[in-house]
């Protein structure tokens, strides 16, 4: 073995992600190579926490890293495009669509990545998240007036929109604040219930829609990559494709069961009338508008981005 | 040496220095705690009586008064012997050689926490002319948090740089010349008079 | 050979009475720079102490230690132990034990460990001495008595293990009350033995009529209140375990407000002083991970892991093994930079083995607690020996009695999961 990589996440051992894109992007590299590479793996956060996977690559302490773009939005805000409302109803959509401008050579890439001087080598957007509510949700008009559970700007900004109270609760204390009516309700990655024990908690929950995402990046420092041999290089390039498109595929096949899991746990998937999926489609489509003017505001490619996805999402 | 349970006083004019700036630092610290409390409870009582949380409480904590309340309070803590060292070894130690090993470790801490104070500036600099914020309802800027970092943390090295040179002057001189912890008392007097 | 230098630096940094945290932070950095030179060192460096602090959840540590600071200022304190000497009435060594009751009172409304230990260090000590117990055994108690507020929610450890470990709070929380109770009993069971086996140690007490029984509970009332703004508002839902150690202290101030005691100087006295106290230690936080980050990189933790993992022994011994790793560690360690730095690396292997997280978590925080109380580093030893000016030593001897008998507890919840895991089970 000729080149050892330490891959840092933050996620828990065995974790989906991990065994959806991380193990398969290690698996493939080794064999491509002929075992020449050799990872370290440090998970849960072994070496920093979520938001520090980010600096840590930049720095060399990890040479790839698990790299959440709400945790370092504060440097990489442009990333977020793929945790909006947009118009995806599942994992490979959204990821396909974020993985074009994401992807070396990418608008996102050139925009913000190559700056910051890392490179992204595999991309995650998880299945759109739904919302799970202890009560009763008839219409859209119910969110109105209801707490939520809610992390991250636009997420938080559509929840407002519909007239819910965005509340800030930490992961470990989700399921505590939902049993026990600290919030009415909860917008979460249908693949986060079953690990959360939530399901006896939930009376109702929406099914296809998009209340927002949650983007993961497996990042390596453009440095670390130059100075790997070219047959390396290569080989971490398709891997990282492969990986990609493994995880998104993976991610919606295990969300059927989990929507399986779920209802058998006695939740309710609601269908809403025609008249509220128009009312959110506008309300979905304004909150990505105003994410996109504000970065243009700030002097970030916001629209440019946020257009550069809504095509690949259409040239899916 | 400070009594037990008394506050450590200056020994000398540039502890004097130092403490004056520890004790504004210390002050904004108990603001920031105070912060904390008064907005948690506010939370709470808006969102349970008027379904209306301060949407920005979270992240104002996470962001700015926890550090506030650690990196503002970390010299005036050294000053007053509050971080928890071991007494045990301490006095079974030959005097001169005690204060020479301790000017050495002050000196090494110095040296590290001077990096991370540097390390910490750089970042600050660079997520205010980036103008980094973070992805909340209100999008509070990062650089603040690292200058509060840097601020608290270059105090602390200061002291360090202090308790460096003075305990280095402790082994030359023979005598005690800087601020030592509260002795553990082994004599049955004073009982009464315990708090 | 990198690793045996960093633990040399360690070790002599704390010999020669540098403050814990600097001596993890300058060991653990040496080691760092050892391992990978500057780009490692400052990428570590860059990151981790802001990362100590940018944290929501972590604001349960200083909440609590300004509670507690109020519920001193308030008298409460004083009031709480009066009472449980009241009712313990003249039994032989029973202002010891009402020590132990009040400890478990004031540990239902506080999370922190040492400011209980410096509530009854301030409260109990005094008045034993007075009826002439024996010096050793009054300190013992009190130090011991100390730990409970660990382990009786709400708790400071049960919630950072909660968070680190991710998760549910509310079950850890609930699996702690049990194993609470079994300790109270076991330190009252303990003083009896020990004035049992000589008698001198300690006076009977006065007794006390119904009437005056009944009396000493008025003031009980504003504990229960405490109880209620911090315990209650999480089980009604009001708000979430970390909200609720602020809502807790809060309410301390304006019981302290209520009873007249809370002048501007002693509002920036408590202030000051909880400050320093949760500077002290997110500091050693600080320290350890730093200290933590050199250990994982040079894959120590991930070696020694996977040699208990391969130990040729049944789960029982691998447990054994654990627990007693946690104990040695407990002599020179702070209990919640042990939590941060083998708690992300045991876990896993304890779910490997089909235990719960919830019942070992309360059994890491039972161990732990005897991490307090014995030399050289025991904080609940420190705090009462700041408050007594005893000698350490004799401190340390008074309260080895209660940690054979806690061991005795920690086989007994290693043996028996269900009285732990019982009562959150009763939860769903
Ligand atoms: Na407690
Ligand atoms: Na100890």
């Amino acid at each position: 073995q000729e080149v050892t990589l330490r891959l840092a996440d933050s996620l828990p051992v065995g974790h989906y992600m991990t065994t959806g894109v991380a193990d398969p992007l290690m698996a493939k590299t080794k064999e491509m190579t002929g075992d020449k590479v050799a990872f370290e793996h440090f998970p849960a956060e072994q070496l920093g926490k979520a938001k520090d996977m980010l600096s840590l690559v930049q720095s060399g302490v990890a040479d790839i890293a698990y790299v959440g773009a709400s945790y370092s939005a504060d440097k990489l805000p442009l990333s977020s495009v793929g945790e909006l409302p947009e118009a995806f109803s599942n994992s490979c959509e959204g990821t396909k669509a974020f993985w074009s401008v994401a992807k070396p050579g990418g608008a996102l890439d050139v925009a913000e990545y190559q700056p910051e001087g890392v490179r992204a080598l595999a991309v995650l957007v998880l299945s759109p998240y739904q919302l799970f509510v202890h009560g009763d949700l008839a219409g859209i008009g119910d969110v109105n007036g209801m707490k939520v559970r809610v992390t991250g700007a636009p997420k938080i900004a559509a929840i407002q929109k519909l007239g819910g109270v965005p509340v800030n609760v930490p992961g470990p204390e989700a399921r505590e604040a939902l049993s026990r009516g600290t919030v009415d309700a909860i917008a979460f990655p249908i693949a986060s219930i079953k690990p959360y024990d939530l399901a006896p908690h939930i009376k109702t929950a929406t099914k296809g829609l998009n209340f927002g995402s949650f983007v993961a990046t497996w990042m390596i420092s453009q440095a670390k990559y130059d100075s790997l041999p070219e047959d390396v290089q290569k080989a971490l390039t398709e891997a990282g494709e492969a990986a990609t498109l493994n995880g998104c595929e993976a991610t919606d096949a295990s969300t059927e069961e989990d929507f399986k899991f779920v209802a058998e746990q006695g939740v309710t998937f609601v269908d809403l009338p025609a008249a509220d999926l128009d009312t959110l489609q506008g309300v979905m489509s304004s909150v990505g508008d105003e994410w996109a003017a504000d970065l243009d505001g700030r002097g970030k490619p916001g629209t440019d981005i946020l257009n550069a996805f809504r095509a690949g999402l259409k040239s899916e | 040496m400070a009594a037990p349970g008394e506050p450590q006083l200056p020994l000398n004019a540039p502890s004097a220095w130092l403490a004056r700036v520890e004790t504004v630092l210390v002050a904004l610290s108990a603001i920031a705690l105070a912060g904390i409390m008064c907005t948690v409870m506010l939370d709470v009582v808006l969102r349970y009586v008027f379904h209306a949380p301060l949407v920005w409480s979270y992240d104002l904590i996470g962001l700015y008064l926890v550090g506030a309340v650690f990196f503002f309070a970390l010299s005036d803590t050294m000053q007053q012997h509050g971080h928890i060292a071991l007494d045990v070894f301490v006095p079974l130690i030959p005097f001169r050689l005690r204060h020479a090993a301790q000017s050495a470790g002050f000196a090494a801490s110095t040296l590290l926490l001077a990096a991370i104070t540097w390390l910490e500036y750089g970042q600050a600099v660079q997520a205010l002319v980036a103008d980094n914020r973070i992805a909340g309802i209100v999008p509070f800027q990062t650089w603040v948090a690292h200058a509060v970092l840097a601020l608290g943390m270059g105090v602390l090295v200061l002291r360090c740089a202090y308790r460096t040179l003075f305990h280095a002057l402790s082994a030359v001189t023979g005598r005690d010349m800087v601020e030592l912890p509260p002795p553990p008392v082994t004599s049955t007097a004073g009982l009464e008079s315990a708090e | 050979m990198t690793v045996t230098v960093a633990l040399i630096v360690l070790v002599a940094m704390l010999v020669f009475g540098l403050p814990v945290a600097l001596a993890m932070a300058v060991s653990g950095a040496t080691g760092l720079y050892m391992f990978g030179g500057w780009p490692i060192l400052q990428g570590i460096l860059k990151t981790s102490p802001l990362s100590t602090a940018n944290d929501y959840e972590i604001i349960t540590i200083p909440m609590f230690l300004l509670m507690a600071e109020f519920v001193i200022i308030s008298g409460v304190a004083n009031d709480l132990f009066r009472a449980a000497t009241v009712w313990v009435g003249r039994l032989r060594g029973g202002v010891a034990m009402a020590t132990a009751l009040a400890g478990a009172g004031f540990g239902a409304i506080s999370g922190s460990s040492t400011a209980a230990a410096a509530t009854l260090a301030s409260t109990s000590i005094p008045a034993m001495l007075k009826e002439g117990y024996e010096p050793k055994l009054a300190c013992g108690v009190v130090a011991i008595s100390g730990t409970l507020a660990m382990l009786i929610p709400p708790s400071i450890a049960l919630i950072l293990y909660g968070i680190i470990a991710d998760i549910p709070i509310g079950a850890l929380l609930i699996g702690g009350i049990i194993p609470g109770i079994i300790v109270t009993f076991t330190i009252i069971l303990t003083i009896a033995f020990l004035v049992w086996r000589d008698p001198s140690v300690a006076p009977v007490g006065k007794s006390y009529t119904i009437r005056e029984k009944f009396a000493s509970l008025n003031r009980v009332g504003l504990v229960l209140i405490l109880f209620f703004a911090v315990t209650g508002t999480i089980y009604s839902g009001i708000a979430t375990p970390t909200e609720a150690s602020g809502i807790g202290a809060f309410c301390a101030m304006l019981i302290a407000a209520w009873e007249r005691k809370l002048s501007l100087t002693n509002l920036l006295r408590a202030l000051r002083s909880a400050a320093q106290t949760t500077c002290m230690v997110l500091f050693i936080i600080l320290g350890a991970h730093i200290f933590g980050y050199f250990f994982t990189l040079t894959r120590v933790t991930n070696d020694i892991t996977t040699w208990v993992g391969g130990l040729d022994a049944s789960h029982g011994m691998i447990l054994a093994v654990i627990l007693l790793g946690y104990l040695i560690l407990g002599f020179f360690m702070d209990q919640i930079a042990i939590l941060i730095l083998t708690v992300p690396v045991v876990l896993p292997l304890i779910l490997d083995m089909g235990y719960d997280p919830v019942w070992f978590g309360v059994l890491v925080v039972v161990t732990a607690e005897v991490g307090m109380v014995t030399p050289p580093l025991g904080m609940n030893v420190f705090v009462v020996a700041r408050y007594t000016r005893r000698p350490l030593g004799e401190l340390f001897r008074g309260v080895a009695p209660h940690v054979w008998a806690h061991l005795i507890v920690i086989a007994l919840l290693a043996a028996f999961p269900a009285i732990t895991l019982w009562l959150p089970s009763t939860m769903r």
